[in-house]
């Protein structure tokens, strides 16, 4: 599905330049569902950010499907990205202004797809995960768990064949954390490839493989028996 | 306190350098703009105060009432009515005349035409100009005196003192020099005078004049004594000319009548009987100018203070956690606002000092450097500065105060949304008034171009005008002065006239038709060369123009002085004279007479009928008119060109000029100029109100651009997640596009409403006018759309283009 080759990512302001990514080589495999742990400021984010496309590497070799990105303006990346690639946030991400249903049609107004059509996706996602009754309301109207169930829905409504997740689960509580890690390990096992970013022992438990990181540079992999 | 309060206040405008520039320089320019207006209201609103005894002078003024013709107030007189009033009337101290007349004067052995202003002796009882020579009192007691302005004396004596010194006359005649004074300031009804002379002094036109009622040509003011009733006096005034004036029944029977009045000093300027843009009209339209760019400026301000407000909230939230009250808080943005209006005042008087010449130049106004002296520039633009950032500063103060800190502090959102309808609402506001005042300077401008290029009923191009035959030393030259010009291979036809179109000068006579009792009319009368309508082009209707061959269609010269002679004379008259006589048709005119009532007619009989043509400007519908044959009345010759190498004919007609009457110094104008001076006020005004607004537009789009970047950088999270689900960058700039085009879009609609109602009111209020051209409204309304795409493009471009991680920040 990915494969990284000696990624290097470095940030530069006027004075200082700091290294997120240093020589970071990591290849996920269709079907997985990968979590990567670290302390605050080993390069989580910064990398989940180079795999979903939203920032270019330093240096290095990026290949999506055997194709080398890492070179792409942002015009090309945009198309890759909205036809591989669904994100969920820790802060959810919703625009406060729209709707739950007009947020996650949001996902495929950018896609060439019926108006018809698209309401059909989009309630069929909202029913996924459980939100339907609830379409006709605003963000801030919604628990926090309601609230990211309207993000995954948005996530998965385009059909993407990666999910990226950056802390899914690290603004709710428990129960609703859990909650959200079954309806991943579900997306999974219907054959979405999912890279998620957290914190939690317990929820990096539900991924197939677990890479840590530290200091920008991958330091352990775990393989589970599946 | 006051220095944190700085501090923060300097570097916030440090920090935001583009939000700061806005801001300043859009309060800078609508503050300039305002200035320069406030000086020119101060100029208009100043005039003729120069005078000790102002409050007590009045001008006499008529009102000419014609029947057929709406009345039409007059500020000219008649010589002798000066007179028969300081008789009829002791409340009034004193009656001064001031006449003007163009006299040839020999400076260095060379004729040239010089105005003189004749006025009566007691002249200066009333205008008190300051002297630099010479005794203001006896300076014009005796005849062949002149006083000379400060500018004329050193025109024509050079550096040295021009008291006791001679100015020659074209006939030889030398008047002396008895005291020079100050020249009129531009604020004055008597701007541009150059020399004076008394009454008593035997200048032709005083001489031709002293006796002759019908003749108006000075104006008459009046010094009124203390303690008059005005009311009264004015009552006693209203029908004195019908008292005095000899022949005056004979003219109200032939519809004729003219009413006096008074019209103070202070007045004459604000509401002029002659002109057809009032000074008042121009302080209003002035006033409502200034009003409407400070306004917008003020918007802008208001809009970028609020927007921006979000971002100080923190420090608001801080500050109010760490105990300010929220009038303290208040007082600080208030005071920022102050600091960021008085520094745009700042470089709005620095531009204004640079740029008014120039200023002055494009709107050719005529203005006293003396008006623009730097304490009263600097002074009404710190003025306006602090009011604008009272006024404007207030609102976002208010608003930015109300924070509640426990909100903020905690980090929650800020209802910003409030204040984004007000935004929204003055945005709109704004533009519609920049859209409305673009559609209606297009309109006026072009008004004034269809005005001045209509059909005039004669063909304006190509004709040159070559005044002064009138003059004592050209008289019997004409005939040769034809012939040689006529003889020019560039001259299709020469005639004489006694005046031309524009000219703002008119003869009117009464008519009667016995056969109909009762039909007196007024008709304006042009006593015209035999080849006036072959040369002017006047497309003749029905019957024959003036044949010179024919001996009886020339008026003989005694026809219209001398009553006692019976006479007979051919006439031609324009469509509308026909009318007016009572004849349905101009063929049914042909071979019918009327006649000039007195002790015996002048029977006047219809050859020909002509098409109208406009006199005058475009205000006045054209008027019946009655063409005499007398080409002895004569003033000019109009010369129609073949066009061509038209530099080199004028040349040769003006050396054929220069042959035939050496004496009389050479007056060309071109008839085309001559009629487009007509409707300079006009485009004088037009050239105002498109500056302004021009600039009310670009002020408009500054706020709009620095709302624009604000929003870009607002909704970058929203754009970011759009960008993360796939949005394109066209998609990112479609979106952002929409969003500022709905105000416009709104504003567009709003400003259409409004320019067709007051438009077509001003335009209803014209003889000959343009319809109100679609065209225009759209160009108007899709050119500040496409301005307005062109503002936000930029940064919906930029924050589009953007990673999408730069635009979506982690929390």
């Amino acid at each position: 599905m990915l494969k990284l080759v000696d990624l290097v990512k470095t940030y530069r302001t006027e004075e200082v330049e700091t290294t997120a990514l240093n020589s970071v080589n990591i290849h996920v495999r269709p079907g997985e569902f990968v979590a990567i742990m670290g302390p605050s400021g080993c390069g989580k984010s910064s990398l989940l950010n180079i795999v979903g496309m939203l920032d270019n590497p330093t240096g290095g070799q990026y290949l999506f499907n055997g194709e080398e990105v890492s070179k792409y303006g942002e015009r090309k990346l945009a198309d890759i990205r909205k036809k591989n690639i669904g994100f969920i946030f820790q802060s959810f991400n919703l625009i406060d202004e729209l709707t739950v249903f007009e947020n996650v049609e949001l996902a495929l107004l950018y896609h060439d797809i019926p108006a018809r059509e698209r309401k059909a996706r989009v309630r069929e996602a909202l029913e996924k995960v459980n939100i339907a009754h609830r379409e006709g309301h605003l963000p801030q109207q919604l628990s926090g768990g309601q609230q990211q169930r309207v993000a995954i829905a948005r996530a998965v409504v385009a059909k993407p064949k990666m999910l990226l997740a950056d802390e899914p689960t690290g603004n709710l509580d428990s129960a609703n954390g859990d909650e959200v890690m079954r309806m991943l390990t579900d997306l999974n096992a219907e054959g979405t490839t999912i890279v998620m970013v957290t914190h939690s022992m317990p929820h990096a438990q539900y991924a197939t493989r677990i890479i840590n990181l530290f200091d920008g540079q991958v330091v352990a992999e775990n393989m589970r028996a599946a | 306190m006051i220095r944190n309060w700085l501090v923060i206040a300097i570097r916030n405008l440090m920090r935001h350098r583009l939000y700061s520039a806005i801001n300043i320089i859009g309060l800078a320019v609508g503050l300039a703009a305002a200035m320069t207006i406030a000086l020119l209201l101060r100029h208009e609103l100043s005039y003729d105060n120069q005078f000790a005894a102002g409050d007590r002078i009045w001008r006499l003024n008529r009102t000419e009432i014609i029947s057929g013709r709406p009345p039409e107030p007059l500020a000219s007189q008649s010589f002798p009515l000066a007179s028969a009033l300081a008789q009829a009337f002791p409340e009034l101290e004193t009656v001064v005349r001031i006449g003007r007349a163009r006299e040839i004067l020999r400076i260095d052995g060379e004729s040239q035409y010089q105005t003189i202003t004749l006025v009566d002796p007691a002249y200066f009882t009333l205008f008190d100009w300051p002297f630099l020579e010479g005794d203001r009192a006896t300076a014009l007691a005796q005849p062949d005196r002149v006083v000379l302005t400060q500018s004329t004396a050193s025109r024509l004596f050079r550096h040295s003192s021009a008291l006791g010194r001679t100015v020659e006359m074209g006939d030889g005649r030398l008047l002396t020099v008895s005291g020079v004074m100050v020249d009129p300031p531009s604020n004055s009804s008597f701007y541009g005078l150059e020399m004076l002379t008394a009454t008593t002094t035997q200048l032709p036109r005083i001489v031709q004049s002293q006796e002759d009622w019908g003749s108006n040509w000075l104006h008459i003011f009046t010094l009124v004594k203390p303690g008059t009733d005005v009311p009264a006096l004015q009552q006693r005034l209203r029908d004195f000319l019908v008292q005095v004036r000899p022949g005056a029944s004979d003219e109200a029977e032939s519809g004729f009548r003219a009413e006096l009045w008074l019209q103070p000093l202070h007045d004459l300027h604000l509401n002029p009987v002659d002109a057809s843009i009032s000074g008042r009209t121009m302080v209003l339209g002035l006033t409502a100018l200034a009003a409407i760019i400070l306004a917008v400026a003020s918007i802008n301000f208001i809009n970028l203070s609020t927007a921006r407000g979000a971002l100080r909230a923190r420090e608001v939230a801080l500050r109010k956690a760490l105990g300010a009250p929220r009038h303290l808080v208040v007082m600080q943005f208030l005071g920022e606002s102050l600091l960021l209006t008085l520094l745009a005042g700042l470089v709005a008087t620095a531009w204004l000092e640079i740029s008014f010449p120039v200023l002055q130049t494009y709107f050719g106004l005529v203005i006293d450097p003396a008006f623009r002296q730097i304490g009263w520039v600097a002074g009404s633009g710190l003025l306006m500065a602090l009011a604008l950032g009272l006024l404007g500063g207030f609102y976002p103060a208010v608003m930015l105060s109300g924070y509640r800190p426990a909100t903020i502090l905690r980090g929650g959102k800020i209802a910003a949304a409030g204040g984004g309808r007000l935004r929204a609402f003055l945005v709109v506001l704004q533009f519609t008034v920049a859209i409305a005042l673009a559609i209606g300077t297009a309109t006026v401008i072009a008004q004034t171009r269809h005005a001045a290029s209509r059909d005039l009923g004669f063909d304006r191009e190509n004709v040159v005008l070559l005044r002064g035959l009138a003059q004592k030393d050209a008289k019997g030259k004409l005939d040769v002065l034809k012939a040689r010009l006529n003889a020019d291979p560039g001259v299709i036809g020469v005639a004489a006239g006694p005046r031309a179109p524009g000219d703002p000068s008119e003869n009117t006579v009464g008519y009667t038709r016995r056969e109909v009792p009762g039909l007196n009319l007024t008709m304006r009368t042009e006593q015209v060369d035999f080849g006036y309508f072959k040369v002017l082009d006047i497309p003749v209707i029905a019957g024959r123009v003036f044949e010179e061959e024919r001996g009886t269609d020339l008026l003989p010269p005694e026809a219209m002085g001398d009553p006692a002679q019976r006479l007979d004379a051919n006439v031609i008259l324009s469509r509308s004279a026909v009318r007016q006589l009572g004849w349905l048709t101009p063929q049914e005119a042909l071979g019918r007479s009327f006649a000039i009532p007195g002790d015996i007619d002048v029977r006047l009989t219809v050859i020909g009928v002509v098409e109208d043509v406009q006199y005058k400007s475009a205000r006045d519908a054209t008027v019946a008119t009655v063409y005499l044959a007398a080409p002895y009345r004569a003033d000019l010759v109009f010369i129609r060109l073949r066009g061509g190498d038209v530099p080199a004919t004028v040349q040769r007609l003006e050396e054929i000029w220069r042959e035939v009457i050496p004496q009389v110094p050479l007056r060309r104008e071109f008839l085309d100029q001559q009629i487009d001076r007509l409707y300079a006020d006009y485009v004088q005004m037009a050239r105002i109100a498109a500056g302004f607004a021009g600039l009310a537009i670009l002020i408009a789009c500054l706020g709009l651009f620095g709302l624009a970047s604000f929003t870009a950088e607002r909704r970058t999270k929203e754009i970011g997640i759009r960008k993360v689900l796939g949005a394109g960058v066209l998609a990112i700039v479609r979106l952002l596009i929409w969003q500022f085009s709905r105000p416009v879009l709104l504003a567009i609609l709003l400003a259409w409403g409004i320019a067709g109602i007051v438009l077509s009111h001003w335009l209803a209020g014209f003889a000959y006018r343009v319809p109100l051209d679609p065209l225009l409204f759209l160009i108007a309304g899709g050119g500040a759309l496409v301005i307005a795409w062109v503002t936000v493009a930029g940064h919906a471009a930029r924050v589009a283009m953007a990673k999408p991680v730069q635009a979506l920040r982690y929390e």
